[in-house]
């Protein structure tokens, strides 16, 4: 008996290590070589490189389906698994091309990409070819259309602490460009110029929309005088970066003087490859609204140093559990001692 | 007896699960192997922890943000840019003062100033390796809801290795700011800062 209850325990230890084992050496692995960094390119269906622009391209008819392979490997000296997700693209703060984030609603192009598989395992030195393909709907007007893939090996969630927590997530994107063949024209629009009271400050803010079917960058004037005066508290020549077709930009400038509200006169000349637009009009300064009501919460500083499950329940929660185990364990103990006292009785 | 017996068998059952599992994440994609050190890649940009106490003003605090490396060793001299984006502040409901449907920071709320770069020893930073260019003048916040483009290398330039040094903001080695409103509840607001490297347009 005594020896079966042995062989139980040394069977329950090494079962335990031996489902440990992995996982501790994957971690002195972690711990000790560079983390896996992510490589995606465009490929044929043998990972070999194609000849292009370094990301997806192609012409497609509306209702046509094209198929498209992408290599993604592992440059890093850490093992890996990647998520492969595509995205669509809008135009960024000051123009350029903004991929949005893998957990955004997939609206346009993204919706067109259909993978063959999105998570893919990759050991270091190690390259997948992944097939995917790209279905243009029948109703795609004629005009460049924009997404991307993107590919990043997830951060691990810590423990946030402090008042403002930043997790990383690095990651690669590699645009892919459909230009469905028709008439097509490159058009910008400036819809609005406006005073915005942001968190960080005071802002002229000029809004413009591409609503042309190209992509397209531009030059432009921003001017803005007090009502009354003659010279103008702000004259700046700005670029614009790529605009995304369809898509707005609210390009932002700090208010470059002393905060006077009133009302003041604004204007943008702005020009593009092929084209020009103007606004003219009045922007408003008004002071900042006020904060947003709250239930009525008790704020109580220093929170540099409030983490996750610190709340003020932790304490009782923790002291329950305590009571918990340690009741449980005097249980067992009284458990196994009871029989041998018992024995002469009986 | 057989319980000793079972002993190797089920620790090879437990390490052969372990193989298994990564052998079926593969999906059924094609593998092959990469010769070392080819492609368009980045690594570094840890930002650290932004700390604050609430004294019933509206208040900025500031952190760090570590230095990033983008690597362009493709040979192919297609040009490529940097975007960083950081989602809306929030915190989750319980999580020290944070009320029932959590809380979140107006977005614009985290700043980033204009960053430097420079080109690592065996980058020749002339020609077709010459540096990027840094695409923002002004302090900018990266949680406004789209990206923003920091840096953006042209078509045969970049060709090498660069690394980026964050402008100072908010006291000295600091590069990032974060607006604390006064009416904040004291508890931990959480965001995630995406750095990407862009082949695109």
């Amino acid at each position: 008996m005594a020896i079966n209850r042995s062989c139980i325990l040394v069977a329950s230890a090494l079962t335990l290590i031996g489902l440990l084992l992995p996982l501790g050496a994957a971690s002195a692995a972690a711990a000790s070589s560079p983390p896996a960094r992510i490589r995606l390119t465009p490929s044929n269906a043998r990972g070999q490189q194609v000849n292009g622009p370094g990301y997806f391209r192609i012409d497609a008819r509306p209702g046509s389906t094209v198929r498209l392979y992408a290599s993604l490997a592992n440059l890093g000296g850490r093992p890996g698994t990647a998520r492969l997700v595509p995205v669509d693209a809008r135009s960024a703060v000051y123009g350029g091309i903004s991929y949005n984030l893998p957990t955004d609603p997939r609206r346009r192009v993204s919706k067109w990409i259909h993978l063959a598989t999105s998570r893919v395992h990759l050991a270091p030195g190690q390259a997948r070819v992944i097939p995917f393909t790209v279905h243009v709907p029948a109703t795609a007007h004629p005009g460049k259309h924009i997404g991307g893939l993107t590919a990043f090996v997830p951060t691990a969630v810590g423990a946030s602490q402090g008042f403002g927590a930043l997790r990383l997530q690095l990651r690669v994107v590699a645009a892919v460009v459909v230009t469905v063949p028709g008439r097509m024209h490159r058009r910008l629009a400036v819809t609005r110029v406006a005073a915005e009271n942001q968190p960080t400050g005071l802002y002229v803010v000029t809004h413009i929309r591409n609503t042309g079917r190209l992509l397209a960058r531009a030059h432009f004037l921003l001017r803005v005088t007090r009502v009354g005066a003659t010279r103008p508290i702000l004259s700046r020549r700005l670029f614009l970066d790529t605009m995304v077709p369809g898509t707005k930009v609210a390009y932002p400038v700090p208010w470059p003087a002393k905060v006077r509200y009133g009302r003041y006169r604004a204007s943008v000349q702005l020009s593009y490859h092929g084209g020009t637009a103007a606004w003219k009009g009045k922007v408003r300064v008004s002071p900042p609204a006020p904060p947003p009501r709250r239930p009525n919460v008790p704020q109580s500083g220093p929170i540099s140093q409030l983490g996750v499950g610190h709340g003020s329940t932790a304490p009782l929660a923790i002291g329950i559990c305590g009571a918990l185990l340690l009741s449980f364990a005097a249980f067992l103990l009284g458990r196994r001692r009871r029989p041998a006292s018992r024995t002469p009785t009986e | 007896m057989k319980r000793i017996i079972l002993l190797p068998a089920s620790l090879a059952a437990a390490l052969l699960i372990g193989g298994s599992t990564a052998a079926l994440a593969a999906g059924g994609s094609t593998s092959l192997t990469v010769s070392a050190g080819s492609g368009l890649t980045i690594s570094g940009a840890a930002p650290g922890t932004f700390a604050a106490t609430l004294n019933g003003s509206d208040q900025t605090v500031a952190t760090t943000l570590a230095n990033y490396q983008a690597s362009d060793t493709t040979g192919t001299g297609h040009g490529w840019n940097v975007t960083f984006q950081a989602t809306q502040f929030a915190c989750t409901a319980g999580t020290g003062q944070c009320p029932a449907g959590g809380d979140s920071l107006p977005t614009g709320s985290l700043l980033m100033a204009p960053e430097t770069v420079a080109c690592n020893s065996g980058t020749d930073c002339a020609g077709r390796a010459s540096a990027p260019t840094v695409s923002i003048v002004a302090n900018t916040a990266l949680d406004g809801g789209s990206a923003v483009k920091v840096a953006s290398a042209a078509a045969n330039k970049g060709m090498g290795t660069y690394t980026f040094t964050p402008g100072q903001l908010g006291g000295a080695g600091n590069a990032l700011t974060l607006a604390v409103p006064s009416y904040a509840y004291a508890s931990t607001y959480n965001s995630t800062l995406t750095v990407s490297v862009v082949s695109g347009p």
